[in-house]
């Protein structure tokens, strides 16, 4: 199940989960600070044994993608649909995970299938060779819980909640494309310990993990 | 601030005008054909390398380099003697000529607002500013110099080398560093406080009436806006218009037939300045250029379906010239010393 909400529907979730007494779930505040200008979009994840999302599908509208990044399983397949006025072709290489599709010109209405078939753990950047400004990922991972969170390229301090996460969870990842992996414990109990966010190795900021 | 927002703070100006920008909301009169809305450039929209603006004086490095003959194997040409600020930074040429003296294939473009843009030349081939930056130094037909025997230039001077230790750290000048320097340079020619964009930010008698109805047609009857979109109206895209020739343009880039003959959008930032045009500079005027769309584009076979008549009368293309004039805000350029040009 993609999980992608507003703050409203976070806040219905958290109220729901209350009511319900599902005292094993948790719930985290995630704050990101940046240091300089804040990507445009991360991954927060919880790690599975085998992955179960299908059917990830990102759309074409306004010579955009509907979506900064979608999450699919390894082995599993993203469908492409173009509900543009205009052409596209989608394409993505990258040779360092085996990444490499080209699913040709697709006319208004068209949709197409890509096939997850390069190294799990990857985000891979998708274009398209005639608006090089379009611009989304696929993230192949194994997961059991995601939240897709895009950033405001203005706003160096970012919060956002995750909601109802599995009680027996001990890690949580955290994927930023071109930053290195944040990796936090939950195992034993958070705290407003700042994890550093670095890219290349370069420290770009922090983010902290609150139980709520 | 987008067109609505500009329009909606038109505030007590004249009842026509409150008529017109009420029409234009009810409408989606900022961008009715599922284009990107014109507006005024963001500048946090910017991608830098490092995720933050260079500092003013890798600028003013780039600025130096950007003028420097060095650059060229016989040190009689820079960046600027194609791109020449006095000239909206072309040349005014149709075709620039190459070191030899015959002309390039393609005509030289201007660089005003190259810090949103996402790929570079005609077609594509550079997916940065840095990387596009040492690609004409080192073409045979352009300026013909290795970037080691650059690198051996430039450490030679002990002004270049004090001015790139003060930017980047004591070291040697790297070829990584002229291409930050560079890139930084051009980065930092904003055009965004045209007659349209003070329009924007409220100013209605910014646009005179031709110029309004210019704007309307831009976005409806004449479908500039389908490619000319957004803050720097270029949709950075690959379009065939069926203009004749051999070029392969973007195919050559991609592997990809189906874009032959198919050039990236020029941004029309200060359009009025950077005569002639179209990627071969086949058309002198811009007028020139309107009434070619208003034809239907030329007959190549895989011209874009996007391309076709428009069937514009005379005062309808006036007014759409009317409006690109007011596309136009310059970047004065002080020009600076170089150093120890002997060298």
């Amino acid at each position: 199940m993609k999980m992608k909400w507003n703050n409203t529907q976070a806040l219905v979730a958290v109220i729901c989960l209350s009511i319900s007494g599902l005292a094993n779930a948790k719930d985290y505040s995630v704050s990101f600070k940046f240091d300089k200008r804040p990507p445009k979009v991360a991954l927060i994840y919880i790690p599975a044994e085998t992955g179960d999302k299908t059917n990830a599908e990102v759309d074409q509208v306004n010579k955009q993608f509907t979506t900064k990044m979608v999450v699919a399983s390894p082995g599993s397949a993203v469908s492409f649909k173009n509900s543009d006025t205009v052409d596209h072709n989608i394409f993505a290489s990258d040779a360092s995970v085996g990444a490499q599709f080209d699913v040709g010109l697709m006319a208004p209405g068209g949709e197409r299938d890509v096939d997850i078939d390069w190294s799990e753990d990857s985000i891979v950047r998708v274009g398209c060779k005639i608006h090089p400004k379009m611009r989304t990922y696929i993230a192949a991972v194994k997961s059991r819980y995601e939240k897709v969170v895009e950033f405001s390229p203005a706003e160096k301090e970012f919060s956002v909640t995750l909601g109802n996460l599995p009680a027996d969870a001990n890690k949580i990842v955290i994927r930023i494309p071109k930053y290195d992996t944040i990796e936090i414990d939950i195992s034993a109990a958070t705290n407003n310990t700042l994890h550093p966010v670095t890219k290349r190795g370069k420290d770009r900021g922090g983010v902290t993990l609150v139980e709520s | 601030m987008d067109l609505k927002q500009g329009i909606k703070s038109l505030g007590c100006y004249s009842v026509w005008i409150r008529v017109i920008a009420v029409a234009a909301l009810c409408f989606g009169f900022s961008s009715p054909l599922n284009a990107s809305p014109l507006a005024t450039p963001d500048r946090d929209w910017i991608e830098y390398p490092d995720d933050e603006a260079p500092s003013q004086r890798e600028t003013d490095l780039g600025k130096v380099l950007f003028f420097d003959n060095r650059l060229s194997i016989d040190r009689k040409r820079s960046c600027a003697s194609c791109h020449n600020p006095d000239l909206g930074f072309g040349d005014g040429l149709a075709l620039s000529a190459d070191i030899q003296g015959k002309p390039l294939q393609r005509h030289t473009p201007h660089l005003y607002n190259l810090a949103w843009a996402s790929t570079f030349f005609w077609d594509g081939r550079a997916d940065s500013l840095e990387q596009q930056a040492l690609m004409p130094i080192q073409s045979e037909d352009e300026m013909n110099l290795s970037i080691e025997d650059l690198v051996i230039r430039l450490n030679s001077v002990s002004a270049y080398r004090e001015k790139f230790a003060a930017v980047y750290g004591n070291g040697a000048i790297s070829e990584d560093m002229i291409a930050r320097a560079l890139a930084a340079f051009m980065r930092s020619l904003v055009s965004d406080n045209s007659a349209f964009d003070r329009f924007l930010r409220g100013e209605s008698n910014a646009l005179g009436p031709e110029a309004k109805r210019g704007l309307e047609l831009f976005q409806g009857k004449a479908e500039c806006s389908k490619c000319h979109d957004g803050a720097n109206f270029t949709d950075d895209s690959f379009h065939n218009i069926g203009l004749p020739g051999n070029d392969l343009g973007r195919a050559v880039v991609v592997s990809d037939n189906s874009l032959r003959g198919a050039f990236k959008t020029p941004s029309l930032r200060n359009i009025t300045l950077t005569a002639p045009y179209m990627h071969d500079g086949s058309f002198a005027s811009l007028e020139s250029v309107i009434v070619f769309y208003n034809e239907g584009g030329g007959n190549d076979s895989l011209k874009s379906e996007l391309i076709k008549p428009l069937n514009l009368s005379n005062q309808e293309i006036s007014d759409l010239l009317a409006f690109l004039g007011t596309l136009e805000s310059r970047v004065d350029i002080t020009r600076p010393s170089i150093p120890d040009v002997n060298r």
